[in-house]
């Protein structure tokens, strides 16, 4: 009895080690040639994606396209403003900082060739000072399409794409 | 001479045995061993208790998808197509996806790391009937409704021709470490 207690109490580290190979030796289900996601595209997707969709289209009646578009908002500081005054931006959990790599991505990655030439990135200082001015007036659709209005004078090239056009789903969806 | 006690007489029995049979040294070695044996905790339900994982984290599993405890559900309020006829990541026939969905993280209990997950619902169709088995409700990282936006509580058939709920998927878009 004596030696078969002293022999399971050396055999405790090898059971171990046995148990954690034989746990690592069993097939894995590692999805495959799965390459990490940039930090900014996982806190757009985590952030955005699941409405605007994983790659910035959706349904634009429900809510507007991102892709190749986005960036047009760039070119009038009101427009420029108004992407980070959205309320589901300035109320995001995100610090200003991570929503400023966040906003960013979002221009000029997802907005791919959208912003005006020489735009510049957003800034933290600014990010984190226009969020504490979430827009809350009475009639957010014609805000929007002022400030829209305003976009597409100054970038004319907007007009082409859904979100500034005149027949844009959004706001055909959304009239009173 | 006085008679001892049947007591007296296993208690000294136990205590010579242990005196001829185990020197100090041997008593040194055994909780050397022991000690060794805590420095590496190789056994599952050390490491579980290393690391902050979730209640569904600690039973997921990576093999059978029509299960809710299977890894990718971490987060899904439903029922799983793949019980109805569709897949872990396609809608059954006669039901429509979703464009919207919500998106959450899932950790993969094999390799320990996190990745991107959507669920998006299948609509179209009534509420699909599959066992009991195959009607989830987990909640990581999920919120209450007042933060609709990770709630999964809500129904996310939206802008799709109609908005009966039919089940629920949960595609994998990528890794997120």
């Amino acid at each position: 009895m004596r030696c078969t207690a002293r022999l399971l109490l050396r055999l405790i580290p090898v059971v171990g080690l046995v148990a954690g190979m034989g746990r690592m030796a069993v097939a894995q289900e590692r999805p495959s040639g799965m390459t990490r996601l940039p930090e900014a595209k996982v806190a757009y997707l985590l952030n955005c994606g699941g409405c605007h969709g994983e790659a910035g289209r959706s349904s634009p009646a429900l809510v507007p396209d991102l892709k190749s578009q986005v960036g047009y908002f760039l070119c009038t500081p009101e427009g420029r403003n108004y992407l980070v005054r959205l309320p589901n931006v300035a109320f995001s959990h995100l610090s200003s900082s991570s929503l400023t790599v966040l906003m960013n991505f979002m221009v000029f990655d997802m907005g791919e060739g959208s912003a005006p030439a020489g735009a510049k990135p957003y800034t933290v200082a600014e990010v984190d000072r226009l969020r504490r001015e979430p827009l809350q007036m009475g009639n957010f659709m014609a805000y929007r399409q002022k400030t829209v209005a305003g976009v597409v004078r100054a970038c004319p090239a907007a007009a082409k794409v859904s979100s500034f056009a005149a027949d844009d789903p959004y706001v055909l969806a959304n009239r009173r | 001479m006085t008679s001892r006690s049947v007591f007296d007489q296993f208690s000294e029995r136990v205590t010579r045995g242990l005196a001829r049979f185990s020197s100090r040294r041997s008593v040194l070695g055994a909780m050397g061993t022991a000690a060794v044996a805590q420095a590496f905790p190789l056994l599952p339900v050390a490491r579980a208790a290393e690391t902050s994982l979730t209640e569904f984290e600690l039973k997921a599993q990576t093999k059978d998808p029509l299960r809710c405890d299977y890894w990718r559900h971490c987060a899904i309020d439903g029922v799983l197509c793949g019980c109805c006829g569709g897949g872990i990541h396609s809608c059954p026939p006669g039901s429509q996806p979703s464009p919207v969905s919500w998106i959450g993280t899932c950790r993969n209990p094999d390799d320990g790391k996190s990745y991107v997950i959507a669920y998006r619902d299948c609509c179209g169709r009534t509420t699909c009937q599959a066992p009991e088995s195959c009607d989830c409700n987990t909640a990581d990282r999920e919120l209450p409704i007042y933060r609709p936006q990770n709630s999964n509580d809500i129904i996310w058939c939206f802008g799709t021709a109609s908005q009966r709920y039919h089940c629920s998927t949960a595609a994998l878009i990528g890794s997120a470490d």
